[in-house]
């Protein structure tokens, strides 16, 4: 089972990323609908909006409510990852997590205590119109989850200036070792697309 | 899988920065926690929550409109020597030798007239407030309303300074249903038009509190 952790600041896209991510790890295996993917949403609210987005989709979703799977549900973070691959046995779960998670925390909790040599694989998403406002307000948090990310998705290029941009991306890749795009994920759908099936390739070569 | 006591990784993943803690659940072997009082200032009264333990919830005399519980969720107990620095951010006080300090977070649920849930908690400096309700109303009509009360809350939070993490929210048209029935004669096949909308919608903020939040989230949606 390979997971991807699909993390990022609150407002920053992660949900406008996670169908093209799971529509291209279709598209890796040739297509068809094989493949079982299944997604985790993790909501820090006890009501659930983002599954509004994603439901209908055709993939299994866990939902996770009320918390946040790197702290306060980290135990039932693990039940869900039991209970999916007792039920479906998936071959990617894709966990989008809430905006205030720390996802290497989650990273290092499952390879600590789920299984120690999952292909585990962490993407964040960045608002580039809001970057340089969040981190005067929550710098460290932004720090620790972009400077652990194996990709960075500077989204929403498509609202800011290139000079905002290269800004950003500059700040960014002080921060990660991690590869940095530049993606519109909603004005751009195929670009973006065309980004998460590369990922996705980077991914599978890595088994 | 290696079978762990998964009890122990919400404990030893806390965000206070040490990575050394003994981690004891249920045991107060140490008289110390954390003064969890809530003090919510309401034009008509004042009252107070103590929280010594998990299931220790002194309630007082609620004369509000609105009822509301404490949920906790999730409980942390670290274990510091003495003198450690401790940065976790919370308030506890040090006693002799070593200590426990107890992390919760704290979800309140609260009756309001007309939302099916409502709630409020806090975390990572964040608050959150969410609300689901149903309504038998016209679809365009609430889309409106729900513009307008989430842009009168963005303009609240501008004047008063608060960051928005993010606000969201849906309004969910009931499908059409088909439902099969049989008792062994024949099958009964019928389709049901949809009716009534489920709105849901969560704010994630950095600045305002957990009641001031909700006193402001509980008005300006009620017109929904």
């Amino acid at each position: 089972m390979r997971l991807v952790i699909l993390g990022g600041f609150l407002g920053t896209g992660k949900t406008s990323v996670l169908m093209p991510v799971a529509r291209q790890i279709v598209e890796a295996a040739g297509g068809g609908g094989k493949t079982r993917v299944a997604i985790i949403e993790n909501e820090i609210g006890q009501v659930g909006i983002d599954t509004a987005f994603t439901e209908g989709a055709g993939f299994t979703t866990t939902e996770l409510f009320n918390g946040c799977v790197c702290c306060t549900l980290a135990s039932s973070l693990m039940d869900s990852l039991c209970q999916l691959e007792r039920d479906v046995d998936p071959e990617w779960v894709i966990l989008e997590t809430t905006g205030l998670a720390r996802p290497h925390d989650i990273a290092e909790s499952i390879r600590r205590y789920y299984d120690e040599n999952m292909n585990t694989t962490v993407c964040i998403t960045v608002d580039v119109n809001r970057w340089n406002r969040l981190k005067k307000v929550v710098g460290e948090l932004l720090t620790e989850q972009i400077e652990n990310a194996d990709y960075v998705f500077l989204n929403k290029i498509d609202l800011a200036d290139a000079e905002t941009i290269a800004a950003v991306r500059k700040d960014i890749e002080e921060l990660t070792k991690g590869k940095v795009y530049e993606i519109s994920a909603k004005a751009d759908t195929e670009g973006t697309e065309k980004i998460c099936l590369e990922i996705i390739k980077e991914i599978i070569s890595k088994d | 899988m290696e079978e762990k006591n998964i009890r122990e990784i919400e404990q030893e993943e806390c965000c206070c920065g040490h990575d050394s803690h003994e981690h004891h659940e249920h045991e107060h072997e140490h008289e110390h926690h954390h003064e969890h009082e809530h003090h919510h200032h309401d034009q008509e009264h004042e009252h107070e929550h103590h929280h010594e333990h998990e299931h220790e919830h002194h309630h007082h005399d609620h004369e509000h409109e609105h009822e509301h519980h404490h949920e906790h969720e999730h409980e942390h107990h670290h274990h510091h020597d003495h003198d450690e620095h401790c940065d976790c951010g919370d308030e506890h006080h040090h006693h002799d030798h070593d200590h426990e300090h107890h992390h919760h977070d704290h979800g309140h649920q609260y009756d309001v007239p007309g939302f099916r849930i409502f709630e409020t908690h806090d975390h990572e400096g964040a608050t959150i407030c969410s609300f689901e309700k149903d309504v038998m109303a016209d679809v365009s009509d609430t889309v409106g309303k729900m513009q307008d009360c989430i842009n009168t809350l963005e303009k609240w939070l501008d004047e008063t300074d608060a960051t928005i993490g993010h606000v969201k929210g849906y309004v969910k048209e009931a499908g059409p249903v088909t439902t099969f029935s049989t008792v062994g004669c024949g099958l009964n096949v019928e389709k049901h038009e949809g009716a009534g909308l489920a709105i849901g919608f969560a704010s994630i903020v950095f600045g305002p509190s957990e009641e001031e939040l909700k006193e402001k989230v509980a008005e300006i949606f009620a017109v929904l």
